[in-house]
Formats: structure tokens, C-alpha cells, sequence
């Protein structure tokens, strides 16, 4: 089990150091930052409040149009987990409770690992218990767990018996009982993992009914991630439900449409201090507009300081042209297909069954939801916010606060069947 | 017994069972008149440099040959990673360019273990069994009906096919009264290899050593081998009779600690089990517990600690492992079952 530092309050203020320090950097004059990376910001209406409005407004949610094989029940069970992926811990609560995504469909037996993090100035104590769905077993069912003030910790669940869902959304429930108090959280998990397939980049989405899709919804619009790997590469298909696709350059005054992809080795780390080397392979994926055409930019890499993730890049020379993409529009949904070649990621990620790693996904969908991200459905929590976990690029339209950290557990697997 | 002749072989013929419209038996077997005498294992791992599977299968192929001597050869078990199928063929053509193709059985793996080490990708690994105290009989079963099919819609169908599967399958078997051990490669991802398990038992019993593992998984890689051929869906099972006695363990774990723990508490427990002078190891690994290592290198140390390094070691990872399955919140009176995080053990003994 791995463990780590995680003081809020002293991010917080390395945070604000950090701010300060960036400011001169930044070129205001074109640059279109967000709000989060400018000194002395002030709350703007976001995207988050747009769908509040429009809820509102019409009196019942966006109703989802079915188009990538999922049925109603999926969206109900997804909209569920990004309600639940709420970080739960109140000032009166020692501790945080959060579940990792399963590396293998449950099936195949994986891990339930239950990230615990003591928000406390002092130790903290208590036995960690995890309520499975029906049917499952879980071996042991509850640990004991002791944790230093700041310390995080994941502590696993071996899965003995497990019944892999269709929809791929489990609810757990992790409680944690220490010092006279019970912590309790209860969250839909996902398997968030990639089988071994090798599909054609071609536009057409037909090659990917093997894999092991998640969703989520944000914003009221439903967002799909597929992946597979084989030896050479590492392949998504990100599903977006919007109303329009922006390519990139077609509209400049609000942005364009993307899809922005980090990858990292198991147990990296963000760092929170823009001198911090980034752990992170980070890649920016749009369309052309001209056919089924994509482009891939390459934000960062695993050495370079955090802090040039943060300025306003050209995106000419940071172009990929070693990923394959394209992107495509059929029934409400915008497809993003792209391969990453393993050559790239090979040093860091070895591409073999059951590696873990980590990944995450931003969805930027400037005339709709704004930003989604899959480090909400996951789980993440607020005090996971770092806007360094995040390249800014030109043209990009960021919401009020900085994404979520770009980590969330995922796996490599040989198959769902 | 019967008495049989020194080298006794035949091709077997397609049957038909109402679970599986498909589902067909091929045999072959080879057996020695009386089974009595040396029972010889002999293991050769080689991998591909040179982008030349062909050759690859060959050179491993001749170090089997000569590492077998003059003892006759009975069942060739392959454990192989090469990608697609071209290359698996020209692997497979390599291997039967010097062995009898009648004898080569086995399956597409994520890679193998020996004494000599570990490996991945492009490598292959092959197990002689030979001797005249052993005798071997395999079957294979075909159109299983069951390689596509997911556990969260077709659970029940998936048990009804695979229990049909493993009954034909050890139904085909020759048996004698010296049967001793039943090692199956199957096309039966865990956690479908129990169903496939429980099929064998209900005719080999739940107490008759089985050991064995699953195929490869991953799309466009999954076959299984038999009489130097390539099969999907399918399963092949040897029959191990003669002069010797086996021992199992099994252990789980998904944790890099663990693994390493646990490979060597399963691999010390069943050579403290065996009886007699152990002649060699098998190890049906999961790649699931390998990718959980931080250097592969470690568990395969662990494994050495307990067996000693000269001990023949036929290792390979799985996409499930057959033998006594690690569970003591679900116990079974069954000796062997199917799951998935295993490294299942087999020392032979004589």
C-alpha cells in the first residue's frame, strides 16, 4: 500500500505562492486564461451554471438520446455516480473515504481499494469496513487502518466473488469507525479498464463493442470512454454527447472542442509547485473539420516543469503527428478515435495484462456543458484540484475553478469476456 | 490395461452433445506397453531476437531433442507468446519441423518461466514429457460455444457448455489404473475455468489431480494447440499415467508482496507434499499476479527458494489457472477448481 502527504491547508497556500510566481509568465495581452490562473479572481458564471439554469428553466433534465449502445438505465446509474462521486468529508468528519475505479470488470476478481486520508492535525485510528454489492464476497471485509495527521492511504479489498454489470457501475460503501466516530461513504465504482484489441482509426466506431465503456454525465450531456491497448498502442474512443462539433479554428471567439488526455505511471504523483517536474504524458485531441480529420498535440511529457503547462503555448509545435485520429459525428455525439503509440509511452507504461496506471479525461465542450471531467464521476474530491495537473492551450475555455488532478486508477486487461 | 505397443497413437472422431450443437472430440495418445520405468521431463525456453518465429520454434524444438536423449517422447506441451496468428503458425510450423506433430500440444500464453528466467513477448517454451514410465493420452474438445460470451449476461449458459465441455472432455480420455494427473489448456478465461473444472470432475472425480491453465485472452490471440494445430474455443486435456506421483498447491494473490509470498509458500507446500524423487514443476501462473510485480524476476526468485535451482520448471502465465484453488471463505471439497490470481504448482515425483 502506497501513502502520501495531503495537507490541504498547506497546499492552499503553496497554491497561492505558486500563483504569484506564475503571473509573469503569462502573456495577457492574447492570452485566454482562466480565471483559476489569474491573480485576484472573482466567481464567473460557468458551465455548471448554465445546465442549473437550464434545468431550471425547462423543468426536467436534458433527456439523453441513446447512441453508443447504452441503454436509459446506464445514463440513470452514471448520473448516480457523478452525484455520488462527490467528496463526502465535512469539517466534522476525521477522515475521507473514496473508492478507486476496479482495474478488471469485477468478474475477474480485482482489488476494491479504498483511498482513506486523514484530513487531521493529529493520528487517527479506526477499522475500515466495505459493503459489497449483492452477491459478492469480499476477503477480508474489514481492516484495521492507522494514519499519520495529513497521511493518505489505499487500502485494498480482494474481491472473491464478484458480478461484473452490464452497465459497469457498482455501488460500495466503505464506513470507517475510529475515536467515537463513523465515516461513511457510499459511491458507484466503475471498472476502468482496457482489453487488448487493435482497432482501425478510421472514424467508425464499429471495432469497439469489446471494450469496457464508462460514463458519466456532467453537465446534463453524456460523456463515454472506451479504451484498448495492444502491444503497440493505446487507443480511445471518447463518446461526447454535445450538440454541435467545433473544430478546431472554426469558431475562435468561443473555442473549440477537444478532448484532453493525461497518462502516468503508477504511483506518479502531481506535484504542486510549478518547479515540479510533470509525471505525465498529456495530449490534446480536436478535429479538423475536414472529413473524419484529427489533430493530436502533445502538452506535456513525463520531466517538464509543471509550471510550462501553465503558460499559453502555440499548439504548431507541440503537434503529435505519431497518434492516429479521427474524429467523428453521428446521432448527438461527437467521436474522438485516437491511438497513442506505446513507443511513446513504453518507458513509463509497460504494455502488458493487468498493468495499472493512471488517466484521466477532460471533455471541452465550449458552446455546451463547458468542462467535464472524469475525475468527478471517479470520485476525485475538491481538495484534489490542481491546476497544474492540467496544461492550458489557446482557445481553450476554462470553467471557474481548476480541473480535478489528472490521476484516476486505470487498468490494462486481456478481455471482458 | 490393456497391453499396447510402444508407440501408440490414434486420431480420434467428431461427437456431438445437445449443449453445444458443435462441440467435437479429437484423441491421441501415447503409451508405453506397461508404463514402467523412467518418467523423463525436460524443459527448453528460447526467445526470438531475430523477428523469425519459424526459426525461434526450431532451435527450441532441437534443444528439446537433444535435452530428451534417448528417452522416448511422449506429449510436447507448448506454452507460446508470439502475436497474431501468422506468427503463432510459423512458430508452430518451426516446432513440428522437428518434433512429431502429433505430440504437440498446448496453448498461446503471455509468456513463460524456467530456471533460466522469465519472459513475454515472442518467446516460446516447451515441456517434454517423456520416459517409459509415462504414458499420456490427449483429447481435444472443440466449439466449445462459449469464447464470446460474457459472465454478466450469459452466466448460465456459459456453465451448462463448459460443464458439457469438460465432461466430454474427460469422458474421451484413455483411462488406466495408473492415471495420475489430467493437465488442461483451455480456451475458458477464469472465471469460466471453473465450470470447465467441474465438468472433469463430475467424471474424473472431484478428488483426481487436476492442473492446467487458460489460454491468452486477448483478442485475435487465443488458440489452443493440439497435434500441432491451432484451435479456438476449444480445450485440450492430457491424461498423465505411470510410475509416479504428483503433488499440488495453489495460492492467490494480487499484491507484489503477496505474489512473491505466496509463490513461494505454494511451491515449498507442494514439494514438501511430493513422494519420492522430484523430477520436475509445473507452474500455471497468472499474468494478473506478474503484472502486479515490480521486477518479474522476484516471484520466479521466491519459487527458487523453496524448489532449489535445478529442479526442471515449466512455468507459464495464464489468463487462469487450474488446480487447488486458495479460497478458505469459500471452500471446496474438490481438490482442483478453476480461478483466476493463482499460481498453481505440480511437482511430479518418482
Amino acid at each position: 500500500m502506497k501513502s502520501r502527504r495531503a495537507d490541504p491547508f498547506s497546499f492552499a497556500v503553496a497554491r497561492a505562492i505558486e500563483v504569484t510566481l506564475l503571473v509573469p509568465w503569462f502573456d495577457f495581452r492574447d492570452a485566454l486564461l482562466p480565471c483559476w490562473a489569474l491573480p485576484g479572481c472573482s466567481r464567473s458564471r460557468g458551465a455548471s451554471d448554465r445546465v442549473l439554469d437550464r434545468v431550471a428553466h425547462d423543468g426536467e433534465p436534458p433527456r439523453l438520446r441513446d447512441t453508443v449502445d447504452q441503454g436509459a438505465t446506464l445514463a440513470v446509474l452514471a448520473l448516480g455516480m457523478a452525484l455520488l462521486g462527490a467528496w463526502p468529508l465535512s469539517a466534522a468528519e476525521p477522515v475521507a473515504l473514496r473508492f478507486e475505479s476496479f482495474c478488471v470488470t469485477p468478474a475477474h476478481l480485482p482489488s476494491a481499494v479504498v483511498v482513506v486520508a486523514n484530513h487531521g492535525q493529529g493520528p487517527y485510528q479506526g477499522v475500515l469496513q466495505v459493503k459489497a454489492p449483492e452477491g459478492w464476497l469480499l476477503s477480508p471485509d474489514r481492516q484495521e487502518v492507522a494514519l499519520g495527521p495529513g497521511e493518505t492511504r489505499r487500502v485494498a479489498f480482494a474481491v472473491k466473488r464478484g458480478l461484473t454489470r452490464e452497465e459497469n457501475s457498482y455501488l460500495l460503501e466503505a464506513s470507517i469507525t475510529g475515536g467515537g466516530t463513523t465515516v461513511t461513504r457510499a459511491q458507484q465504482v466503475a471498472a476502468a479498464s482496457a482489453p487488448y484489441f487493435k482497432p482501425e482509426i478510421d472514424g467508425k466506431i464499429d471495432d469497439w463493442g469489446d471494450a469496457i465503456p464508462v460514463t458519466w454525465i456532467s453537465g446534463g450531456k453524456k460523456t463515454v470512454v472506451s479504451t484498448y491497448w495492444n502491444r503497440r498502442q493505446f487507443s480511445l474512443l471518447v463518446a461526447v454527447e454535445e450538440d454541435r462539433l467545433l473544430p478546431r479554428g472554426a469558431a475562435p471567439a468561443t473555442g473549440c472542442d477537444a478532448v484532453q488526455v493525461a497518462i502516468s505511471p503508477e504511483g506518479a504523483a502531481t506535484g504542486r509547485s510549478a518547479d515540479d517536474e510533470a509525471t505525465r504524458f498529456e495530449f490534446l485531441f480536436v478535429a479538423t473539420g475536414e472529413g473524419t480529420g484529427g489533430k493530436c498535440f502533445l502538452l506535456a511529457e513525463p520531466g517538464m516543469k509543471l509550471g510550462e503547462g501553465q503558460k499559453l503555448r502555440p499548439l504548431g509545435p507541440l503537434a503529435y503527428d505519431d497518434a492516429q485520429v479521427a474524429v467523428s459525428r453521428s446521432g448527438g455525439m461527437s467521436y474522438y478515435e485516437c491511438a497513442i503509440p506505446f513507443k511513446l509511452l513504453g518507458n513509463r507504461i509497460r504494455p502488458s495484462e493487468g498493468r495499472e496506471f493512471r488517466l484521466s479525461v477532460l471533455v471541452h465542450d465550449p458552446d455546451g456543458t463547458g468542462i467535464r471531467d472524469w475525475g468527478e464521476a471517479a470520485g476525485l474530491d475538491s481538495s484534489q484540484r490542481n491546476r497544474l495537473a492540467w496544461s492550458l492551450w489557446p482557445g481553450a475555455q476554462w470553467g471557474d475553478q481548476p480541473p480535478l488532478d489528472n490521476k484516476t486508477t486505470w487498468g490494462l486487461c486481456s478481455s471482458k469476456y | 490395461m490393456k497391453p499396447r505397443s510402444e508407440a501408440w497413437f490414434s486420431i480420434g472422431m467428431a461427437l456431438a452433445v445437445p449443449a453445444a450443437a458443435a462441440l467435437s472430440i479429437h484423441s491421441a495418445s501415447q503409451a508405453t506397453a506397461a508404463e514402467r520405468g523412467d518418467v523423463v521431463l525436460r524443459i527448453v525456453m528460447v526467445e526470438d531476437e531475430d523477428d523469425d518465429p519459424a526459426a525461434a520454434g526450431k532451435k527450441a524444438a532441437e534443444m528439446l531433442t537433444r535435452q530428451m536423449g534417448d528417452a522416448p517422447l511422449r506429449a510436447v506441451i507448448i506454452s507460446e507468446c508470439f502475436e497474431d496468428r501468422e506468427f503463432k503458425e510459423k512458430l508452430i510450423a518451426g516446432v513440428c519441423s522437428v518434433l512429431p506433430k502429433n505430440l504437440v500440444m498446448g496453448g498461446a500464453t503471455y509468456g513463460s518461466f524456467t530456471q533460466e528466467g522469465c519472459t513475454d513477448f515472442d518467446s516460446v517454451c516447451l515441456l517434454g514429457i517423456g520416459g517409459k514410465g509415462v504414458g499420456v493420452s490427449a483429447r481435444l474438445v472443440e466449439n466449445m460455444g462459449t469464447s464470446k460470451l460474457a459472465f454478466e449476461t450469459d452466466q448460465a449458459l456459459i456453465e451448462r457448455r463448459l460443464h458439457a465441455a469438460g465432461r466430454k472432455l474427460a469422458q474421451a480420455l484413455r483411462r488406466t489404473d495408473r492415471d495420475r494427473l489430467a493437465i488442461v489448456i483451455a480456451d475458458a478465461h477464469s472465471p469460466k475455468n471453473q465450470f470447465l473444472v467441474e465438468g472433469m470432475q463430475q467424471v474424473l472425480g472431484n478428488d483426481f489431480p487436476i492442473t492446467g491453465g487458460c489460454a491468452n485472452k486477448n483478442a485475435g490471440q487465443t488458440f489452443v494447440y493440439f497435434q500441432g494445430e491451432m484451435h479456438e474455443d476449444a480445450a485440450v486435456a492430457l491424461m498423465l499415467s505411470g510410475e509416479f506421483r504428483v503433488a499440488l498447491s495453489g495460492r492467490q494473490a494480487n499484491e507484489n508482496d503477496r505474489v512473491i509470498a505466496t509463490a513461494a509458500e505454494g511451491a515449498a507446500e507442494a514439494l514438501k507434499k511430493a513422494k519420492g524423487n522430484p523430477l520436475g514443476v509445473l507452474a500455471f501462473n497468472c499474468a494478473g499476479r506478474r503484472s502486479k510485480l515490480k521486477r518479474y524476476e522476484d516471484e520466479l526468485a521466491a519459487m527458487q527458494k523453496a524448489l532449489g535451482s535445478e529442479l526442471p520448471l515449466f512455468g507459464c502465465y495464464c489468463a487462469g489457472e487450474i488446480g487447488p484453488v486458495d479460497d478458505p471463505v469459500a471452500a471446496s471439497d474438490a481438490l482442483s477448481g478453476g480461478s483466476g490470481w493463482h499460481v498453481m504448482f505440480t511437482v511430479i515425483a518418482q
